[in-house]
């Protein structure tokens, strides 16, 4: 039988940590329900990540392909996306960037990102053919957009087996739209965060 | 003040989630306004209560954006749950991401000030995600630590995470070490047990708490020991005696300042 | 006064955007076929593509079609895409090889920024 202690550390060490992860007992004289109870001032410590912040993927020069029999859904978190960062000036990079960030984080099987003719500019798992589907659905929406109060620059339309989902920007250039595939809707919270990551990613363009 | 103490261990299976419910029981019981909030993702709290794991919590709380989660309300006016609710399998590693960027525990403690006099965290086991993430918030770490060698030996980890993270700058600091599932029948307990006060010293609670059946009873019927029957069983006591003794280390005086001896015959 | 230093920057820029795509680019003085900027440059495709232009631009104005707006494209043999950018007075030639560059990104990125950054080198 070993002659090791069980705990397998010594006093020193132990006495050490302990100097180290305690502070002083408190005297008596603290009672609960004191009146005006100080919200506690603590010092807020930076955040430091406890893993590093994953780096936004570049996804290498896409080949867009036709749907056939699309592969299942990642499961996605149930937790929001974290915020797009594009931390390049590349506008090709923010757009993989963009494409990546939306294949990792919403529900879908394929996304991609066009101008408002329908042009791809990045695409995965969707054909150019469908992504042209864009071109007239958005003119077709110029005239919805007229209407007080319409918002109309998201939208979401059943392709046989799968839906696809688009939000729409536009700066001094013209209008972007990044559009998701998938096998079921996607939530409203979802074109929230596809939007906001479209604006964010359209200002580096 | 509102205290904050988390409940931690490296290891699994020490009893964090028992002794955790049963002292925010006891704590409620002696009068203490009490929050015991989950932050294990496997939502441990909710498994130990009947009535409670199927309830939306902190994981719906971020899930969807809102505002801090409600409470649970519970027999006990003085103790309120926060349960963790449903957490995807595939989403744990994310839900610590997502409670860090919401800054949701210091918020819930924010919140507590004027409604608890204490909010106890139930953490995970390990040393990482939620759990990091409560050591950061709180003022108070229990270690719980099982009778045998491999959670004497994890110890030392926890503590120089503790130690590291003081050094950062965080308020935390061990309250002490609770000895669970202490037996001297069986001569490795006791050794573990031995070495435990040896080296410790007074970090380490004067109250152990048994290995008893009755911990097993009352988690098949899921409520706190207290609450096993109408008469409470008398290892129930043993939470009591934790509970006073964790609001003296804390320098809680029972009571209040007007306190003092009551007559018993006018 | 056309600033050379903005156009320089300008072809980088564009470098930066189709990288591995950019075959050549030239921005040449409509009048008189001089070249400003470029990468890759070709005298040869400068006074072709001066003239496919000014005959392009007489014949839609002939038939009282619209005039020739921003660009026009030529999609050649060999995988390569020819972007002709009308500047005013000033043209600009971007050969691409459409294997390697998004035709999008060429259209709806560099094409508008470019547009924008000439405009800006003749404005000084």
């Amino acid at each position: 039988m070993t002659a090791r202690s069980v705990s397998w550390t010594d006093a020193a060490s132990v006495a050490q940590l302990l100097t180290r992860a305690s502070s002083p007992r408190r005297n008596a004289g603290h009672s609960f329900g004191s009146a005006g109870s100080v919200a506690l001032a603590r010092p807020i410590p930076p955040v430091a990540p406890a893993l590093a912040p994953a780096p936004v993927a570049v996804a290498a020069a896409v080949v867009p392909r036709a749907i056939t029999v699309p592969p299942p859904s990642r499961l996605k978190s149930q937790f929001p996306a974290p915020r797009l960062v594009q931390t390049s000036d590349n506008p090709s990079d923010c757009l993989d960037a963009l494409l990546a960030w939306t294949l990792d984080h919403q529900r879908c099987t394929g996304a991609f990102i066009a101008d408002d003719n329908g042009l791809t500019l990045a695409a995965h798992g969707i054909s150019e053919a469908h992504v042209s589907l864009v071109g007239p659905l958005l003119s077709a929406l110029v005239s919805v957009r007229m209407i007080p109060g319409i918002d109309a620059t998201a939208g979401a339309l059943w392709l046989g087996d799968n839906m696809m989902s688009w939000v729409e920007t536009r700066n001094e250039r013209g209008g972007f739209c990044l559009g998701t595939v998938g096998s079921e809707p996607l939530s409203s919270r979802a074109f929230e965060q596809l939007k906001d990551a479209l604006e964010i990613t359209v200002r580096r363009l | 003040m509102t205290l904050s103490i988390a409940f931690t261990s490296l290891k699994g299976g020490v009893g964090k989630t028992t002794t955790a419910l049963n002292c925010a029981f006891a704590f409620a019981r002696r009068g203490t306004r009490t929050l015991l909030v989950d932050t294990d993702p496997q939502g441990a709290i909710g498994l130990s209560l009947d009535g409670v794991s199927e309830r939306a919590g902190l994981a719906a709380s971020l899930a969807q954006g809102r505002e801090l989660p409600e409470v649970v309300k519970t027999r006990l006016p003085e103790l309120q749950i926060l349960p963790m609710g449903y957490v995807d399998t595939l989403a744990i590693d994310d839900l610590s991401k997502c409670a860090r960027d919401n800054d949701i525990l210091r918020r819930i403690l924010d919140r507590s000030q004027s409604e608890y006099d204490a909010v106890l965290f139930d953490t995970p086991a390990g040393l990482g995600g939620m759990t990091r993430l409560a050591l950061e918030s709180v003022e108070s770490v229990i270690a719980v630590a099982q009778c045998e060698p491999l959670a004497l030996r994890s110890l030392p980890r926890l503590l120089d995470l503790l130690a590291q993270l003081r050094d950062a700058g965080d308020a935390c600091s061990l309250l002490g070490v609770v000895c669970n599932m202490s037996s001297f029948r069986d001569p490795v307990v006791l050794a573990s047990l031995e070495e435990l006060w040896a080296l410790y010293r007074d970090s380490v609670f004067d109250t152990a708490i048994p290995r008893d059946s009755t911990f097993l009873q009352a988690s098949r019927a899921g409520v706190p020991l207290g609450l096993l029957s109408r008469r409470a069983p008398a290892v129930a006591a043993v939470f009591d005696s934790l509970a006073a003794e964790i609001e003296g280390r804390l320098g809680v005086q029972e009571g209040g300042e007007d306190d003092g001896p009551i007559r018993l015959v006018d | 006064m056309i600033d050379t230093k903005v156009l320089d920057l300008a072809v980088q820029d564009l470098r930066n955007v189709l990288r591995d795509g950019l075959v050549a680019t030239d921005i040449w003085e409509r009048t008189a076929g001089l070249s400003l900027a470029g990468y890759n440059q070709q005298p040869v495709a400068v006074a072709l593509f001066t003239r496919i232009t000014t005959e392009l631009e007489s014949s839609l104005t002939d038939s009282n079609f619209p005039p020739l707006a921003r660009y026009y494209l030529l999609d050649m043999e060999g995988n390569h895409t020819v972007a002709v950018v009308n500047h005013g007075a000033l043209l600009q030639g971007i050969l691409v090889d459409n294997k390697r560059a998004n035709l999008g990104i060429l259209i709806s990125v560099a094409i508008p920024r470019m547009v924008e950054a000439v405009a800006r080198a003749q404005a000084r």
